[in-house]
C-alpha cells in the first residue's frame, strides 16, 4: 500500500498526471459517444467535437509520457523542481482548455475548482498549489471578461438551449455535468481519505512511542507525570493513590545473571503489574527497574492492599535465567494518597511515596510502608464518605 | 494560536455553521442587491429573490441558535456530542442543497461547495458521517434534477434564464454571480485546510521530537540511538565509526545519599557536559539509568579517546550541588568502540558489545578510565597520518 504522506513530489506529480488521464479519458469517451448516438446532435456541436478529438488523445499521450518520466526521474534531485512544476502546469492548462469548452461556470469546473486545490495541498508544497490556483483562477476571470465582450465563445461544446424550456436539453445537461463531475469527485474524495487516515494512523504510532517505554510496553515516566498532573485538576476532594516499587538488588541480577536476564526480570515484572491492576489504573515504568502504579480514585487503604498485592505476586513469580535457574525476585514498596483541592504540589504525592519507598528498603526490603494517610484525617475511611468520594470519581471519568 | 486538531465535535459543528452563516449573508446581500437595482431586476425572479433572503435569514436564525447550542453543550458527552454534529451537517446540508437548487445544481457555485465541503468535513469530522452526508447530497441533487426534466420542477428560479452564448450582459451578470457565490468559500476552505495541515504536521513533529528523546535529559533515547547507529552503520561509505560507552561511578550510592531529586540533577549537568564537548552532528544518547551512549561519525580510535578523555575530566571536574549546599563527588567510566564501515556487513550489537566490554574493563580496573577496545585502525596501520586522512 502507498503511504501518501511520504510520497516524492516527483511521484504525486505522476499520479497527478494519470488523474488527468483519467479524466480526459472519460471526456474522450462521452464524445465518442455523443457522436455515434444522433439524437444528442441537437444539444452538441459536431465540429467542436471533432477538433477536440485529437488535441484530447494527445493530452492523453503527453499525460502518459509525463507521468511516466515523472517515475523514472522521481529520485533525481535535478528534474524534480522542473518535473513537478510543468505537470502542475499541464493539468491547470488541459482542465481550464477542457472547462473552456463545456462551460466555465458550470458544476464541473467548479467541483475541479475546489477540489483539486485539497488535493493539492495535501500533496504538494502548499505555495504551489497556491500559485497555480490563483493562476487558475485569473484565467478564469479573463476568459469570463473575454466571453462578455463577445470575443470567445461560451461553453462552444453545446448548443445551448434554456433549461427550463427544453427538459430534453435539461435531461442531458444534467446527466452530462454528472458524468464530468462524480468520477472525480469520487477519486479526490478517496485519496484525501486515504491520506487523513494514514497520517492520522502514523501520528498514533508516534504517539504511542512516545508515552511508552520500548522494552516493558509501559508508559514512561514524562507521561506519567502529566496524567497525575491531569487528575488532580479533579473536583476538591478526589482521591488519588500512587504506589512506588523498586526492585530488590536488581543490580545484582545485572551482574550475575546478565543484563538480557535482567530485562526478562523488567518484562516479567511489567506482566505482572499489568496483570493486577484494573483498566484505568496507569502503570509506568518510572526509572530504571523503578515502577509507578497511579490509582485513580482510590483510597490509602486501598491502594495498600493492591501494593500488597502485588508484592506477593512478584515474591511468587518466576523468571529462569540462561542456565534454568530460579532468579529470586521480590519488590519494596512505597504508598502515598492524595485528595485533591488541597495545597499539594505535584510533586509532593511523588516525594511522599518515595519518602515511603525508602523506609521499605531501610526496613529490610520486599514489603508495603505507606506515607501517613491524608483520609484519616478527613474521615474519608468511614464507608459513606468513600462512596461519595467513589461517586465523584464517577462523575470525574465520565465527564 | 487556536488548534484545530484538539476540537470537539461541538465546537467543529459551531464552527461549521458560522461557515454557513457567513455564506448565508452573503447570499442575502446579492439577493437584496439584485431585487432592489434596476438594472439587475431584468436578469433575477424578485418574489424568488425576496423569498430567498427570508429564507437566507431564516437559515442564519437556524445556524445561530444550533451554534449556540454546541458552544453551550462544548463538555457534554460523547453521545450528545454526534446529536449536535449530525444535526448540525444535516441543517448545512438541507439550506446548501435548497439554495444550490435556486441558483442552479449545476452552476459553479455547487460543484465547488459540492467538492469543497466534504475536505473540510474530513478534516473535522469522522469520515463516515461526512461520507454518508456527501452521499445524500448527491442523491438528493439527482433527484432534484430527475424532478426538473421530468417532473417540471424549476431550474434555478433564482434567475431568470438567458441564453449565456447570446446576451451578454446576462452573461456578465451570471459570471460575476458565480464568481461571487464561489470564492469566498474557496478561499475560507483551502485557508482552512492549510492552517490544519500546519498545526497537523507541527503537531506530528513536537510528538516525534516526544518520542525520541528522555524527557529527563533531552537527550536522544535509547532506541532512537540504536536506530541512528544502524542508519549510519548501513551507508555504504567507508568510514570510521567511533562509539564511547560510559556510565555514572556510584550513581546508586548519589540517588540514595542525596535524594533522587539530587541524582536527576546529577543527569542533566552530565547530559550538558557531554553535549558540549562533541560536535553538532554527533549523537548523544541516554541509554539506559546511569549510562549514556556517544556516536561519533567519521572518528577514528584515537580521537574518540581523546574526546572520551576530555568528557572524563570534565564530568570529574562538573560541580553539582547536593540540596545541603554540599558537592556531589562525580566521575564516569568509559568504554570505546571504533570500526569501519563498508568493508563487511556489521553487526550493530557487535560494536555495542565491544564499547560494552571496554567500559566493564574501565570499571574493573577502578573507575573513571578511559578504556579502548582493541583499535581495528591500528592492526591496519591506519593510525598513520597519511593513511587516516586518505580515510
Amino acid at each position: 500500500m502507498i503511504d501518501l504522506g511520504r510520497l516524492r513530489h516527483t511521484e504525486t506529480a505522476a499520479l497527478l498526471m494519470l488523474l488527468m488521464v483519467f479524466q480526459i479519458s472519460s471526456y474522450t469517451l462521452w464524445g465518442r459517444y455523443i457522436k455515434t448516438h444522433p439524437v444528442f446532435h441537437q444539444f452538441i456541436d459536431g465540429v467542436v467535437v471533432d477538433i477536440i478529438f485529437w488535441p484530447a488523445i494527445f493530452t492523453i499521450g503527453l499525460g502518459l509520457a509525463w507521468a511516466g518520466l515523472c517515475w523514472m526521474y522521481r529520485t533525481s534531485l535535478r528534474w524534480k523542481n522542473i518535473l513537478v512544476h510543468s505537470a502542475l502546469a499541464i493539468f491547470v492548462v488541459v482542465m481550464l482548455a477542457a472547462g473552456f469548452i463545456s462551460g466555465l461556470f458550470a458544476m464541473s469546473l467548479g467541483a475541479v475548482l475546489a477540489g483539486s486545490p485539497f488535493l493539492g495541498i495535501i500533496l504538494l508544497p502548499a505555495r504551489m498549489v497556491l500559485i497555480t490556483v490563483s493562476f487558475a483562477a485569473v484565467v478564469i476571470s479573463v476568459l469570463g471578461v473575454l466571453t462578455v465582450q463577445g470575443f470567445l465563445p461560451y461553453a462552444p461544446l453545446f448548443i445551448e438551449q434554456p433549461i427550463n424550456q427544453s427538459s430534453a436539453y435539461a435531461g442531458f445537461y444534467f446527466a452530462t455535468q454528472m458524468y464530468f463531475v462524480m468520477p472525480f469527485l469520487v477519486v479526490s474524495i478517496a485519496v484525501s481519505l486515504l491520506f487523513l487516515q494514514q497520517s492520522r494512523q502514523r501520528e498514533a504510532q508516534i504517539l504511542h512511542l512516545s508515552q511508552t517505554d520500548h522494552l516493558t510496553q509501559l508508559y514512561n515516566r514524562r507521561t506519567a507525570q502529566e496524567r497525575l498532573a491531569e487528575l488532580m485538576q479533579n473536583p476538591a476532594g478526589y482521591p488519588i493513590s500512587v504506589v512506588l516499587l523498586d526492585l530488590d538488588f536488581f543490580k545484582k541480577i545485572n551482574d550475575t545473571h546478565g543484563h538480557l536476564a535482567g530485562d526478562q526480570v523488567l518484562k516479567a515484572v511489567s506482566q505482572v503489574l499489568r496483570e493486577s491492576l484494573r483498566k484505568n489504573d496507569l502503570i509506568a515504568r518510572f526509572g530504571g527497574e523503578e515502577f509507578l502504579l497511579i490509582l485513580d480514585g482510590i483510597t490509602c487503604h486501598t491502594a495498600e492492599k493492591v501494593a500488597e498485592r502485588c508484592r506477593v505476586l512478584l515474591m511468587n513469580t518466576v523468571v529462569l535465567n540462561d542456565a534454568g535457574e530460579q532468579i529470586a525476585l521480590t519488590g519494596s514498596f512505597g504508598v502515598a494518597c492524595v485528595l485533591t483541592g488541597g495545597d499539594f504540589v505535584l510533586d509532593d504525592i511523588l516525594r511522599q511515596a518515595d519518602e515511603a519507598l525508602y523506609r521499605a528498603k531501610n526496613n529490610g526490603r520486599n514489603q508495603v510502608v505507606m506515607h501517613a494517610c491524608p483520609n484519616e484525617r478527613l474521615g474519608l475511611t468511614n464507608p459513606q464518605a468513600r462512596r461519595l468520594g467513589e461517586q465523584i470519581a464517577a462523575a470525574a471519568r465520565l465527564s | 494560536m487556536f488548534s484545530l486538531l484538539n476540537l470537539k465535535y461541538s465546537e467543529t459543528t459551531a464552527l461549521f455553521m458560522l461557515l454557513m452563516i457567513g455564506q448565508l449573508l452573503s447570499y442575502v446581500l446579492w439577493c437584496w442587491y439584485s431585487a432592489t437595482d434596476p438594472i439587475y431586476q431584468q436578469f433575477v425572479h424578485v418574489s424568488v429573490a425576496w423569498q430567498m433572503i427570508w429564507f437566507c435569514l431564516s437559515g442564519i436564525v437556524m445556524g445561530a441558535i444550533w451554534l449556540m447550542m454546541c458552544w453551550y453543550h462544548r463538555y457534554a458527552k460523547p453521545a450528545l456530542q454526534q446529536v449536535l454534529m449530525i444535526g448540525g451537517m444535516t441543517i448545512f446540508l438541507f439550506i446548501m442543497l435548497c439554495a444550490g437548487w435556486a441558483s442552479g445544481l449545476f452552476a459553479m457555485s455547487l460543484g465547488a461547495v459540492l467538492a469543497g465541503a466534504p475536505f473540510i468535513g474530513m478534516i473535522m469530522f469522522p469520515a463516515r458521517a461526512v461520507l454518508v452526508t456527501t452521499g445524500l447530497g448527491c442523491l438528493a441533487i439527482i433527484s432534484m434534477a430527475t424532478a426538473t426534466v421530468f417532473w417540471g420542477l424549476p431550474y434555478a428560479p433564482l434567475f431568470q434564464e438567458h441564453l449565456l452564448s447570446q446576451s451578454l450582459d446576462y452573461a456578465a451578470f451570471y459570471f460575476a454571480s458565480q464568481f461571487y457565490f464561489v470564492f469566498p468559500f474557496l478561499i475560507l476552505t483551502i485557508a482552512t485546510s492549510l492552517v490544519y495541515l500546519k498545526q497537523a504536521s507541527h503537531r506530528e513533529a513536537q510528538i516525534l521530537y516526544l518520542s525520541q528523546t528522555d524527557a529527563l535529559t533531552d537527550l536522544y533515547n535509547r532506541r532512537t540511538a540504536q536506530e541512528l547507529l544502524i542508519e549510519l552503520l548501513n551507508r555504504s561509505q567507508r568510514r570510521a565509526v567511533s562509539l564511547i560507552l560510559l556510565d555514572l561511578d556510584f550513581f546508586k550510592k548519589i540517588n540514595d545519599q542525596h535524594g533522587h531529586l539530587v541524582g536527576d540533577r546529577v543527569l542533566v549537568a552530565v547530559a550538558a557536559v557531554l553535549r558540549a564537548s562533541v560536535r553538532q552532528h554527533d549523537v548523544v544518547a541516554r541509554f539506559g539509568g546511569e549510562e549514556f551512549l556517544l556516536i561519533l561519525d567519521g572518528m577514528s580510535c584515537n580521537s574518540a579517546k581523546n574526546v572520551a578523555e576530555r568528557c572524563r575530566q570534565q564530568i570529574a571536574a562538573c560541580l553539582v550541588l547536593a540540596d545541603d549546599g554540599q558537592a556531589v563527588t562525580l566521575s564516569a567510566s568509559f568504554g570505546v568502540a571504533c570500526m569501519m564501515t563498508g568493508k563487511q556487513p556489521i553487526i550493530v550489537d557487535e560494536i555495542l558489545r565491544q564499547a560494552d566490554h571496554a567500559l566493564y574493563e574501565a570499571k574493573d580496573a577502578g573507575r573513571n578510565q578511559v578504556v579502548a577496545h582493541t583499535c581495528p585502525n591500528a592492526a591496519m596501520g591506519l593510525t598513520h597520518p597519511l593513511l587516516r586522512r586518505v580515510i
